[in-house]
Parts: structure tokens; sequence; C-alpha cells
């Protein structure tokens, strides 16, 4: 009976304690996909949060414990929608997420009407930052038209005739196809030789190849990514694609990518966020971190989850508060020079920071090292690939 | 052409991975939801082969043997005390299954996919008809005709069949006989998964090996199932090579409708034959 009474009051005593220790604490709101099509880059954004908040004082802003609870949405928008409302009834101070367009739209919707402080750095649709912003949702990480501005800027360095086009057959990437079009008929020669959208459940493209040779194009924009690009590229290489065209594309590879297609991604250029070889003072020191706590190197994602994560509280400790709306007011003007992409300056009028482009090609890659690399061939000042906000 | 020679390999592949669940579903009325992660365990398997041997031919032989070894130990241990129950359980135990073999994989082989390559000689095209077309995928073509004439002539014109129909249609006279209908059963589901695991290795060379992949054909594996009446070999065949041409043709013309036609296929008939376009007819006494 004693032992039992011991139990019970040391259980008590959790229940109880959590509260009380948690309302000292920075209490940061993660919803992000962990598992589904999209769990490979939760997952390294999980691990680039988790180490930015390692890193910044031993876990602690302004002598603050910070505490962060994490929630698996599983690729599906309307679990964004039903877990953000779980974490936002508890009052964050901070919500990080979601990965696609509209898990990020559907979070930032429950964001706005508990006014909380809503940090974007995975999501890259325009809408976030353009017709659907919100008081509340800050991105520092890319937006997908910038990844365009960085694909025309390639396109007019390789003067392309005729440039087939394949997307997923869904809205985002349907008007960034829409938008690339008119980018590079309007500010180049290059014809557009014709186009196609699969469903994002098709995983077999060889008659969509076969069409885009049949074209005469001499390039193909591939804005298929993720594995359903892996697919692509596997098959493209089967009849030797590459050979007879150009494969290019916003996100159509990276190393990890590049590993599971094999020789075929040799050649394939890709825009990308970030890349772990930028040989700059802050990338480095995050790579080496970020090594050394999971014996990995980290990808483009867990780049932009990392910077974003110390931007935002770098920028708490420069404003000395942890009022949410000072916070805001802040960042709006907030230039993060300690940035792992050099420097990024956050705009107050679409609370987009701008960034600078980077452009890149697999090649093989050094003893030790991945078998394939993605190396960085061209990276374009802000100024190139950021419309003003008027536009 | 083209579109027929790829529509032919689309439906070879669905059926190398349907016939499977057929035989599961017709010789042992269990509805295994595990099919696609043995699937996936089975392409897994394959690159870690491939790894250590360098032969996508050993690997051709052994992750279906070793997943045909593991399931029916799955058989024995968990499979075999929910025939007799309702479906409700079975799906309910394949889908714990699933959890399982999707835990085990990300454990020993993690998140990133993994490269599985066509075997030398089959990596490259070959032009026909004017088009260029994937030597793997000729090859896939005549595999899965060979694995249709295999189990055509073993389930409908050997011993060996008779007995596995036997078991199937009057367990409890087979067992009178002295077959003994535990093992058969074994077999049966072991064989099954054994041709999931093989639809994997055979899919690698096309799609990504990654933890997902089971999960992106076990629909259409389904509709391939119904489509062609429930548990008949003869009618998997026909509907996987049915909706493969549906893909081809809709991937040349309709990219974006490729699933809308499927579906549509699919539910026209089921409005026409709801037993399948192969159904056996019972007889009555």
């Amino acid at each position: 009976m004693k032992t039992i009474r011991i139990a019970g009051a040391a259980f008590a005593a959790l229940i109880f304690a959590s509260p009380v220790a948690a309302q000292d604490a920075y209490h940061i709101a993660a919803v992000i996909s962990l598992t589904g099509p999209l769990g490979f880059s939760g997952i390294s954004f999980k691990k680039a949060t988790d180490l930015a908040i390692e890193m910044h004082n031993g876990g602690k802003v302004m002598g603050k414990p910070i505490q962060i609870v994490w929630e698996d949405d599983e690729s599906k928008p309307q679990v964004t929608a039903q877990k953000g409302a779980k974490l936002a009834a508890g009052s964050p101070d901070l919500m990080l997420g979601s990965a696609t367009t509209p898990s990020t739209l559907a979070l930032m919707k429950i964001t706005e009407q508990r006014k909380i402080p809503h940090l974007i750095t995975l999501g890259g649709g325009d809408p976030i930052t353009g017709a659907a912003k919100t008081a509340y949702a800050w991105r520092t990480t890319i937006r997908l038209d910038m990844e365009n501005r960085t694909g025309a800027a390639y396109v007019r360095q390789m003067k392309f005739k005729k440039i087939y086009g394949v997307s997923f057959d869904y809205q985002v990437t349907r008007q960034r196809w829409d938008a690339f079009k008119q980018l590079v008929t309007s500010t180049t020669e290059t014809k557009i030789a014709g186009e196609s959208f699969s469903p994002v459940d098709n995983m077999d493209f060889s008659l969509i190849i076969e069409n885009a040779m049949r074209s005469g194009a001499d390039g193909f924009w591939i804005d298929l990514p993720g594995t359903v690009g892996t697919a692509f590229l596997k098959q493209a290489a089967q009849v030797n694609l590459k050979g007879k065209m150009k494969l290019f594309g916003p996100v159509v590879v990276d190393d990890e990518a590049a590993a599971a297609i094999g020789d075929g991604a040799l050649g394939v250029s890709t825009g990308t966020r970030w890349h772990w070889s930028l040989d700059n003072p802050e990338s480095k020191k995050f790579v080496e971190a970020f090594k050394k706590k999971y014996n990995e190197l980290p990808d483009q994602y867990a780049g932009e989850a990392y910077d974003g994560m110390a931007w935002w509280l770098a920028n708490i400790e420069k404003t000395g508060t942890f009022d949410k709306e000072k916070l805001l007011q802040a960042f709006a003007t907030s230039v993060w020079d300690k940035s792992i992409k050099g420097k990024k300056t956050m705009r107050a009028c679409d609370h987009q920071a701008t960034q600078v482009g980077y452009w890149g090609e697999i090649v093989p890659g050094t003893p030790g090292g991945p078998k394939y690399v993605l190396k960085i061939t061209a990276t374009y000042p802000p100024e190139d690939i950021f419309p003003p906000c008027t536009q | 052409m083209s579109v027929v020679v790829i529509g032919l390999s689309i439906g070879m592949l669905l059926f190398l991975l349907a016939v499977g669940l057929t035989l599961i579903f017709g010789m042992l009325g269990v509805i295994n939801f595990a099919h696609g992660a043995l699937y996936m365990l089975g392409a897994y398997l394959a690159y870690q082969t491939v790894q250590w041997t360098g032969s996508f031919w050993i690997a051709l032989l052994a992750a279906p043997l070793i997943v045909a070894i593991l399931s029916a130990a799955m058989e024995m241990v968990a499979i075999r005390r929910v025939y007799m129950r309702d479906h409700f359980y079975q799906v309910l135990l394949t889908f714990g299954l699933i959890l399982v073999i999707d835990e085990l994989v990300r454990s020993v082989w993690g998140l990133q996919a993994k490269l599985l390559s066509a075997p030398p000689g089959l990596g490259s095209s070959v032009e026909l008809f004017g088009s260029d077309v994937s030597a793997y995928r000729l090859f896939l073509i005549g595999f899965g005709t060979l694995v249709s004439l295999v189990f055509f002539l073993v389930l409908e014109r050997s011993k060996v069949g008779m007995i596995v129909r036997g078991c199937n249609h009057d367990s409890e006279m087979a067992a009178c006989l002295g077959i003994n209908v535990a093992r058969v059963r074994t077999w049966i589901f072991a064989i099954g998964s054994g041709m999931a695991a093989l639809g994997g290795v055979a899919a690698g060379p096309i799609y990504p090996v990654d933890t997902n992949m089971g999960f992106a054909v076990i629909i259409d594996c389904f509709m391939v199932v119904v489509i062609g009446g429930m548990g008949n070999i003869r009618g998997s065949l026909a509907g996987a090579l049915l909706i493969g041409m549906i893909r081809a043709v809709g991937q040349r013309y309709v990219p974006e409708l490729i699933g809308v036609l499927t579906y549509l296929f699919f539910i026209a008939v089921l409005l026409a034959t709801p037993q399948g376009l192969f159904s056996r007819r019972m007889r009555q006494a």
C-alpha cells in the first residue's frame, strides 16, 4: 500500500510539475511531415531545428529554456489543420510549419486567428507571401517564383531553341509552369515545344518522355520534386534522354536523389535552396555541427530550417522581449547577416526574406564522400530573382 | 506501337504484384493489406543483395525466397488464426503487419530512397517501330508472360494445382483424403507473398526503392484483383493488362486524366459485372 501511495505521489508530482516548469519556458509548436511522401524533408527539418535550438545558448533564449512540441501531419493538409489547431490551443510563443503550400496555408489561417507568430522555413508556394499572406506568418526560405527566375536565367545561358515541360497536375505546380513559360518566352528567344501534366500519384513517364523526344526540344524542364522526380530520371536514363536534350528543373534532384538514380543523374541541372558545400563560415559551422550530431550531411531542407530558426532566436535576443507583437514588428525589418546563405533580408511588404538563388549540376563525387554531388554552378543575387513587392 | 509496348510492361508489372494478392484471397479468403509492404520489403532485400553480390539476377531469386520464408512463419504464427474470422480481423491483422514491416525497413535502411539498377544489358534502349523503348521494359513483358504461364500450368494443369483448388473448395473433404490443409495454406501464403517481393524486385529498376512504394501500388493491385474476379489468375492477368493499357493510352494523350480513366474503367466493370470480368459461376446443386 505504501508503495502505491509513493508511486501515486510521484505521478501526481510529474503531472502538476510539468505545467509549472513549462510556464518558464519559451514554447514552440511545430507541425511538419515526418511520415508520408514528404517525410524525408520533415525529418531533416526536425533535426536541423532541434540543432539550431541546441546551438543557441545551449537551448535557452534570453535565459528561458526553449521547449518544442512536434506533431506529424503525415503529408496531409487536413491533418496539418487538425494538429495545428490542437497545438494552437496551447497558445505557443511560436508556430513552425509546414512542408507543402496547402498545409502551410491551412496552418496560417490558424495562427492568424490565434495571433501566434508563424515562421515558415520550408513551404515555398507563392501565395504564402503573396495573395494569402497574413500578419503573423513570415517566410525565411525561398519562394517558388524565385526558382522560376533562376531557371529562366539558366535557359538564357544555355540558349535553348525549344523546351518541353512536365509538372504535377496540381494547382501550385501548374501555376509555376505557366509563370515559367511566360518568363521564358518574354525574356528569351526560346520557344515552348510542349507540356505534360502528370497526376501526383503517377510514377510512370515512358510516354511523356517519348512525347518530349518527338517534340524536337533541346531542353526539358522537369518540375517533379521528391521520389516522383527520381522515378522520372530513372526512366529517362533507360532511354538515354539526357543524350538527346538537357534535363533541368527547379528542384528535380539533390545528392540523396542522385544516389537513388545512379549515373542517370549525372549532368542533370537543378535549382537548390542551399548546399552543404557552400564556402562561408556560418554554413561550414552548421555543416560541422550537423555531421557531429547526426553523422550525416544536411540536405537543403535542413539548411533552411536551421537558418530560419537561428534567425528568429537571434531576433528575440536583439529585441529583448517575448512580446509577440513587438517581435513581429522587429522581424519585419530584420537583416540576418549570419545566414548560411550569406545574408537574408526580411521584407515588411510581403513577409518574404530576400536571399541569393543557387543553381547546380550533379557531378561525380570525390573519394570518401557521396558518389554523386550537386555542384553549385551559379549564384544569383536577390535583386535578380526577387521582383519588387508591387509586382 | 510504343503505347502498346509500354502498356504491356505496366500491365505485366502490375500482374506480377497482383497475382500473389489474388492467389492469397482466392485460395485462403484472406484480404492481405500487407501485400504492398511485402512488395517494398522485396525491393529493399533486392537492393541489399545487389550491394553484397553485385548481381540483379541473384536478387531476383533471393529476395522473393527470403520474403516467402518470412511469410510462411507469419502465416503459422498469426494469419492462420483469422481464417475463420470476419474479414475485419484480417484487415486489422494485416494492417498491423504493414506497421511492423515499415518500421523494420526504416530501422535497417533509413528513409532515403535506394538505388536498384537494371542488370547489365537491360539498362539501355532498343529501337522498336520508330520509338526508343527501354530494354528492361521488354524484359518485363517476357518475364511476366513466363510467370503467368507457370501459374496457369501449375494451378490449372497439375496435381499440385488440383490439391490447392481442393483445399480451397472443401478443406474438410481434402483433409479426409489425407491432405495436410494447414501446410498447403502456409505454402500458398508464402508463394503469394514471395510474388509480392518478386514484383518489388522487378519494379526496382523503374521506380524509386523507398518506404512509400508499397502504398503507391496497393490500390492498383486491388483494382486488378476486383476487375479480374476475386481469386482468378487469368482474370488478374487480363485486369492488369487492361489497366496497363489504359494508363499507357492516358499517358500518351491526356496524362492529367490517367487516374480518372483508370477509376472510370474500374467503376464501369463493377457496375456491369460486380463479380469481376472473369468471375467463375458457381454451379448450384
